[in-house]
């Protein structure tokens, strides 16, 4: 059997248009969301929605009507206080209220949600190494009670304090950055990337750490009371290298 | 002598398709800002309509049940009409359909007309034959970094997306530059994305090893002209092969008797039989 052009074109478009009304008359095609999350297909928690499936689409609403979790523990947990009727507010604009977090490699958006719903509801997720969430939503999670020890110890090492970034709000479409000064002072709360942003070499940290840098959002307090070392010492040491900088 | 007809059927479709989806990416954006869309035009996003979408959702979907960031079942719906017609027919989605391939053949014609006969043989083959399997390369990293990350990280550098969105803040720099790359080659070499970047294309390259309809070269009539080799986009050899096996071939059917080939029955796309559709 051969095939000219023209068989060939019309065979396309059957195919493709085709195909495409044929899974639209069986209800399969589909180029949006359906704000209906996958629901577990085994195990212990089968039946129940799976917060993986969570899209940038879905708003704060939909996520407190589908999981029963409290719009306000929401709006706490990702530092939406400021944002009114959060409930209309998307998902995905989170990455855009913290975008400046990307150039560390850190990003707030909606696996930070995800990851938030299924351990608030204590529901099985597989966590992803580069999702982080904010300093509240972490305390809101440990308030719930529901987190295992090692759930505990990986989002003590994926917070972000929400005091030491600068954030873009999401208010009629307008972006206004919130710029804060801060002062070039190693303090409890002051993280690696912080120091990092002063100016301060990586090889410099570690050589005062006498180790290798952790993740640069972690507070240098936390770090070394994890590694058994004298935040002082190591406060001084790093404050008088920033000087040094001036 | 054959009767000479150039290939118009696969015009018309490429800019059929190239046109609807430049028309739906519009929509899209004039119905998010607010506006009253193109009437019965679908407003879908185009990694709804992108059929690679699929392939990369593959794992996620088999391990998790969802699908990748921005994916949906439309994606896989496309994916398997796709894939259905490259079993069949090979990559005839590269060579007919997909829009960025399209797109750099109309800038490869203003670049025949500036470069004349030079034109698509820039790259040595001693280098480029390596070359055409860097998709390949790309294909695994693009599988892996989505399969670990679930997110559509392809998006950064994607310069089918860039070229449909390129007006919108959805589009990284990589992108527009890889977009800007692509066009700048494609004034040299005939389809430089598909060649040696495109992850779709590798995936589909693969079906030329068992497609149903395959490009076939009788012999017996060959009169050994080469217009076949020339007019091939991918710069396969097919005056020297019976049967086109090459993974780059994108069933275009330039080459064949209906276009190229100067006589009649001697390149078809064709099963084993002979009967004439």
């Amino acid at each position: 059997m051969k095939i000219k052009p023209w068989v060939m074109g019309l065979v396309i478009f059957i195919f493709i248009f085709g195909g495409v009304s044929l899974s639209a008359a069986m209800n399969l095609w589909r180029t949006t969301s359906s704000k209906i999350p996958a629901k577990y297909k085994q195990g212990e928690f089968a039946g129940s929605y799976n917060p993986a499936d969570i899209r940038g689409s879905y708003t704060f609403g939909d996520v407190s009507r589908l999981f029963i979790i409290p719009l306000e523990d929401l709006g706490k947990g990702f530092g939406l206080n400021d944002v009114k009727n959060l409930a209309s507010v998307q998902i995905k604009e989170l990455e855009t209220r913290y975008e400046n977090l990307k150039t560390s490699g850190v990003e707030i958006g909606t696996d930070s949600v995800r990851m938030f719903v299924a351990l608030y509801k204590g529901l099985p997720y597989t966590i992803n190494d580069s999702s982080y969430l904010l300093g509240p939503a972490v305390d809101i999670l440990k308030t719930q009670g529901n987190l295992t020890d090692e759930q505990s110890k990986y989002l003590d090492n994926h917070l972000v304090e929400l005091s030491q970034i600068k954030t873009t709000t999401l208010n009629n479409n307008t972006i206004k950055t919130n710029e804060q000064e801060y002062e070039k002072i190693v303090k409890g709360k002051t993280t690696f990337k912080e120091v990092l942003d002063w100016g301060l070499y990586k090889k410099d940290i570690e050589e005062v750490l006498g180790k290798k840098m952790p993740n640069p959002l972690m507070t240098i307090r936390d770090f070394c009371t994890n590694e058994g070392m004298e935040f002082s010492v190591i406060k001084k040491a790093l404050q008088e290298k920033i000087d040094n900088l001036k | 002598m054959g009767k000479k007809t150039k290939n118009w059927p696969r015009l018309v479709v490429q800019v059929f398709f190239f046109f609807l989806i430049l028309m739906i990416a519009v929509n899209k954006n004039l119905v998010e800002s607010g506006k009253s869309g193109i009437l019965f035009l679908s407003s879908a996003s185009l990694h709804a309509l992108c059929p690679f979408g699929g392939v990369v959702s593959i794992y996620q979907f088999l391990t998790v049940g969802t699908f990748v960031q921005k994916i949906h079942e439309s994606s896989f719906v496309l994916m398997f009409i796709v894939f259905a017609l490259a079993i069949l027919f090979g990559p005839v989605f590269c060579g007919w359909v997909c829009p960025l391939g399209s797109f750099q053949e109309l800038i490869g014609k203003i670049g025949r007309k500036i470069i004349g006969k030079k034109y698509n043989s820039f790259i040595p083959y001693k280098y480029d034959r390596y070359l055409r399997y860097l998709r390949y390369i790309i294909l695994l990293w693009v599988l892996y970094a989505i399969g670990v990350t679930g997110k559509l990280l392809f998006q950064d550098y994607d310069p089918y997306y860039a070229l449909f969105n390129f007006w919108t803040s959805e589009i990284t720099v990589s992108a527009l530059v890889i977009l800007g790359i692509t066009i700048i080659s494609s004034l040299f070499v005939e389809r430089p994305w598909c060649k040696y970047a495109c992850p779709y294309g590798a995936v589909l390259g693969i079906t030329n090893l068992f497609r149903i309809f395959k490009i076939k070269r009788e012999s017996s009539t060959c009169i050994l002209c080469s217009a076949c080799d020339r007019a091939c986009p991918m710069n396969i050899s097919i005056s020297n092969k019976g049967i086109i096996r090459n993974q780059q071939c994108i069933s275009c059917l330039k080459c064949t008797s209906d276009d190229a080939c100067p006589i009649a029955n001697t390149v078809e796309f064709t099963t084993k039989g002979g009967v004439v559709l």
